[in-house]
């Protein structure tokens, strides 16, 4: 755990724990008794749920930039939210845009990622500068893709544009471009 | 000791104490309710049935431990809980067979900025920003989430628990509510 204690000695890593279901049932019941006993920790927990919702309603309005899994996707259509996939080739440019009736998009990268310590992700206009640069995105395991989410309302901002989106990682204390994936955005569409 | 002065008044007539006692510990009973049974309007009726139980109790002298009121209120709510568990998914069970679209107003949730929430999970560190996605939306336990990134469950909760540190340091400001 953290170290983080409450004055009485309850620790703020268990609240957390506890909320999302990571405690075995004596250690919950333990943390219970507790949170009624100790106004700080009770405080401190009616945070954690407040973030946690939080977090929860900004990733289903779609207003979170991210590196997601199949199973988050599964999760936000069922939930209604409206995904508009890519998946560009590495070396290749496809044509991209926005639709009014999109939530979110999501752009598959397919390559080798393993075995690289430190992935980074940056999109950067073709011809241009640096848009983004994602230092250490988390890779899912057994799979050969990064899926990164894109608010659709962030993307339908940018003008018609040529963007490249890089994946490099260290390897041997290099760094080495792993792929690199054209996108020819035609901004925001109308039908 | 409020649950001592209250079981000392006459029958009904500790208002204020009575209104403290709600005051401090609803929040606990409501958030017992939302961990437990995952819906907000179940959570309120299991404030309220919690304290018709408490309040009347303690008026007629049978809370046997006063000063340990806090565990009274939550062996209530734990027993409270379980019945309306059943009732709710009862509830639930009709609403899907007769498709019944009524809306319920539950209470107002004590919500964020949302603007600023958004900003600050988008400026998370891109892993911390996927985990807090995945605990708190995907709703992924430590040993999923282990699993998914090849790391040591131990690992996951440290990490998350310092990502979750840094959205709240964001959203208020560096400063503690």
């Amino acid at each position: 755990m953290t170290g983080e204690q409450c004055s009485r000695g309850g620790s703020y890593g268990d609240l957390l724990d506890y909320w999302v279901g990571d405690l075995d049932q004596d250690s919950a019941e333990r943390v219970e008794v507790h949170i009624f006993e100790c106004a700080e920790c009770a405080n401190r927990l009616a945070d954690v749920a407040t973030m946690a919702a939080a977090v929860a309603e900004a990733v289903r309005g779609a207003r979170v930039q991210s590196i997601v899994s199949d199973a988050v996707l599964n999760k936000l259509s069922r939930d209604g939210v409206r995904i508009r996939t890519y998946a560009p080739e590495p070396g290749t440019f496809i044509p991209c845009a926005i639709w009014p009736e999109d939530d979110l998009v999501v752009s598959r990268l397919r390559g080798d990622f393993s075995g690289y310590d430190e992935l980074t992700l940056v999109l950067k206009a073709d011809d241009g500068p640096e848009l983004s640069r994602n230092v250490d995105i988390p890779l899912i395991s057994g799979t050969r893709e990064i899926l990164t989410a894109t608010s659709a309302s962030h993307l339908r901002r940018l003008p018609s544009m040529r963007v490249r989106l890089i994946v490099s990682g260290r390897r041997g204390g290099t760094e080495h471009v792993i792929g690199e994936y054209g996108l020819e955005h035609g901004g925001a569409m109308s039908r | 000791m409020l649950a001592s002065s209250i079981a000392a008044a006459v029958p009904g007539a500790a208002h204020e104490e009575e209104a403290e006692l709600y005051r401090r510990f609803a929040p606990r009973v409501r958030l017992y309710g939302l961990k437990h049974l995952r819906n907000a309007a179940a959570a309120q009726d299991l404030v309220q049935q919690v304290f018709v139980v408490t309040l009347e109790r303690l008026r007629r002298g049978e809370v046997r431990n006063v000063e340990a009121i806090g565990s009274f209120i939550l062996g209530t709510s734990r027993t409270v809980a379980t019945d309306l568990r059943r009732t709710h998914e009862r509830r639930d069970h009709l609403i899907q067979i007769f498709a019944d679209r009524a809306v319920s107003m539950a209470p107002a949730e004590d919500s964020l900025d949302r603007d600023r929430l958004a900003g600050c999970l988008n400026s998370l560190p891109p892993r911390d920003r996927t985990l807090l996605v995945l605990t708190f939306y995907a709703e992924k336990k430590a040993s999923d989430i282990a699993s998914t990134f090849e790391m040591a469950a131990g690992a996951v909760r440290v990490a998350r628990h310092r990502a979750l540190t840094r959205l709240r340091d964001c959203v208020m400001g560096g400063s503690s509510r």
